[in-house]
């Protein structure tokens, strides 16, 4: 199968800050993809280019169209959802409805409407009378009415309680994803999304710092609660990152193996938080 | 694992193997027209009460006045003690009038149309003038623009859409209250006439002034549509181009640029003299809005200023002056910037 992401050397640059810095990333169809990485560090301009919503430098093929200049045609087989406040207020949400279907070929009437009967969404409504929660229910629920191989979301639960950022992504997972289709995710809530991905990829300052399938951290990567009088003995082994926890220290080891770190003390497999905090940490402590 | 899973949720393969057959079906033919028919649909709904809610409030405004000063006249012809005979006086004026003097009441007649009809028309300038300078600017200030962007209709159908609504529906809307307002006049006026035993037929029943007034109406839209697109095509790009104050922006730029051409030419006695300047552009831009009848200059030396800022010939003087043309070429530029504005440029 074809890439449905392809980038090679992309870069982008606002004035003298480098948004993105000669990044490399491939997504296979059918995964789920978290892009992970602090603000400002380059997650919204990424997606930005992959959607051809600015120009770039590089080479970047979405679906084997250049974003950019093929932009409509893109539009065809790509949805996004940017955190919540896109939706026009003023619009109602029959016309929501009404015009998603005559604009978007691959947008079925039938199924956004059985998706709102779970809601508490009435036709008759405009967006400005809808709760936040709501807002993103409508959104997503025209979205999973259309027939995409790509769908990007960016903080697409920011500002939300963690009812409607649990069903949101329950819902994206047990009615949307599958095969075919290919979800790429930014978020700051990183434990929540932890248990969908497949990917994972972390961006700091303008580059790509881990690309990993989700399944190979476990085997990857280790925290040891090391004791005291081992401290130096396992920071030779070269951490990527500590911190103190209960008075012991807490090291974080990529690629070391257990065998070799269970002498320091207990080991156990990091989240995909703990994770981050280290390779954001990591270089600037 | 594999046995857990479809024990576990024994619908899922079943939904899953017709999934192809499913989007395929899901899929409908969309065209460039049914796009550009949903994106004028949507600026409807978006402006629906400037575009035709206010013309129709301004209609039955217009009417209930109407209503109201022929109540009161009424009453004070009543409490005069009848004394005032309109009825038989307009009898016999009726009976007396000589085709010159129907001739007088036609173009009396028509004039009134045209006026009562100018409140409307000063309704649909401002609405369009702000609608054309906050409409692209909105969309970026709200954000909307990301969810209208992510549906595959193309920047040029989009800033299309808003030049048409411009020009076009919101003219035509006009245009339809105001036919109303006249329907509405005339009927109260019939009725008063009958109230008063005057026959309103003869009065009433003169179809030539009304296809006459109607016609012109109409045909103004595309004459004025040609003459506007440069003017409106600059609101849309000022209101593409401003990262805040669009209407600044908009109004300012020009009448500056006609300031600084107004001293560049006292100074060195330019070829073309500021006055053209003004004329040409600033003028042209601000009474793009709206229709042919808010032109002022139009009036000048005028019988009927209404009807002869419309009339026939007038109408094929602005289709046949060059300037009406060259306009159109830059309009179209200016709509060309206003497009590859909202396509390339990224400041959200």
């Amino acid at each position: 199968m074809t890439a449905i992401i392809e980038a090679r050397g992309l870069s982008k640059s606002y004035g003298k800050t480098r948004a993105l810095d000669r990044v490399d990333f491939t997504i296979p169809p059918g995964r789920i993809v978290g892009l992970i990485g602090p603000n400002g560090a380059g997650k919204t301009t990424a997606l930005k280019a992959v959607l051809g919503l600015t120009p770039y430098q590089g080479e970047l093929k979405v679906l084997g169209l250049d974003p950019h200049r093929q932009r409509q045609q893109l539009m065809q087989e790509v949805c996004f959802i940017a955190d919540t406040a896109i939706l026009p207020r003023w619009i109602k949400v029959s016309e929501l409805i009404e015009f998603t279907e005559r604009v978007h070929p691959r947008f079925s009437r039938t199924r956004c409407e059985e998706l709102l009967r779970h809601t508490k969404i009435d036709p008759k409504m405009k967006v400005k009378a809808m709760s936040k929660g709501m807002v993103v229910q409508m959104h997503l629920a025209l979205v999973m009415a259309i027939d995409a191989r790509l769908l990007v979301l960016d903080e697409p639960t920011l500002g939300l309680d963690i009812l409607h950022r649990k069903s949101f992504y329950e819902n994206l997972l047990n009615d949307y994803f599958d095969q075919d289709k290919t979800i790429v995710v930014t978020t700051h809530q990183v434990e929540e999304i932890e248990h969908i991905l497949s990917d994972v990829l972390f961006i700091r300052d303008a580059r790509i710092v881990l690309d990993a399938p989700m399944d190979s951290l476990p085997s990857r990567f280790t925290e040891v609660l090391v004791n005291a009088d081992q401290r130096e003995a396992a920071l030779a082994l070269r951490p990527l990152h500590e911190r103190s926890l209960f008075g012991k220290s807490a090291m974080l080891f990529d690629g070391v193996s257990r065998e070799q770190l269970t002498r320091f003390g207990e080991v156990r497999t990091p989240g995909l938080a703990d994770l981050f905090v280290a390779m954001m940490k990591e270089g600037h402590a | 694992m594999n046995t857990t899973v479809e024990t576990g949720a024994s619908h899922s393969p079943a939904l899953e193997r017709p999934q192809p057959v499913m989007a395929a079906t899901a899929t409908h033919r969309t065209s460039p027209v049914s796009v550009f028919v949903a994106l004028l649909k949507r600026e409807f709904w978006e402006h629906r009460g400037g575009l035709w809610t206010g013309q129709l409030w301004t209609t039955g405004i217009l009417l209930a006045m109407t209503l109201l000063s022929v109540l009161i006249g009424e009453a004070f012809r009543v409490r005069l003690g009848g004394g005032v005979d309109i009825g038989g006086v307009t009898e016999f004026v009726a009976s007396q009038l000589s085709e010159s003097d129907m001739a007088e009441y036609r173009r009396g007649l028509s004039i009134g149309l045209w006026a009562i009809g100018l409140i409307n028309q000063i309704v649909l300038y401002f609405v369009v003038l702000f609608y054309c300078i906050n409409t692209l600017y909105d969309e970026r200030k709200d954000r909307s623009i990301l969810f209208w962007k992510s549906l595959p209709a193309t920047d040029t159908q989009t800033v299309l859409s808003k030049l048409v609504t411009a020009v076009l529906v919101a003219p035509v809307l006009a245009m339809v209250a105001i036919a109303i307002l006249h329907v509405g006049f005339l009927l109260i006026i019939a009725l008063y006439a009958v109230i008063q035993g005057v026959n309103p037929l003869p009065f009433l029943w003169q179809p030539g002034v009304y296809a006459d007034v109607w016609l012109r109406m109409l045909a103004t839209i595309p004459v004025h549509m040609i003459w506007a697109i440069p003017g409106i095509a600059w609101l849309l790009l000022a209101s593409s181009w401003a990262k805040r104050a669009p209407f600044v922006w908009a109004v300012l730029v020009p009448i500056l640029a006609g300031v600084f051409v107004g001293m560049l030419d006292a100074l060195v006695r330019l070829g073309v003299p500021s006055t053209w300047f003004w004329e040409n552009v600033v003028t042209r831009i601000f009474t793009s809005p709206g229709t042919m009848l808010l032109k002022p200059w139009n009036w000048q030396s005028a019988v009927n200023p209404f009807a002869d800022s419309v009339s026939w010939s007038h109408l094929q003087t602005t289709l046949t002056a060059p300037a009406t043309w060259i306009g159109l070429v830059i309009g179209l530029g200016l709509l060309a910037a206003a497009i590859w504005l909202r396509r390339y440029r990224d400041d959200s």
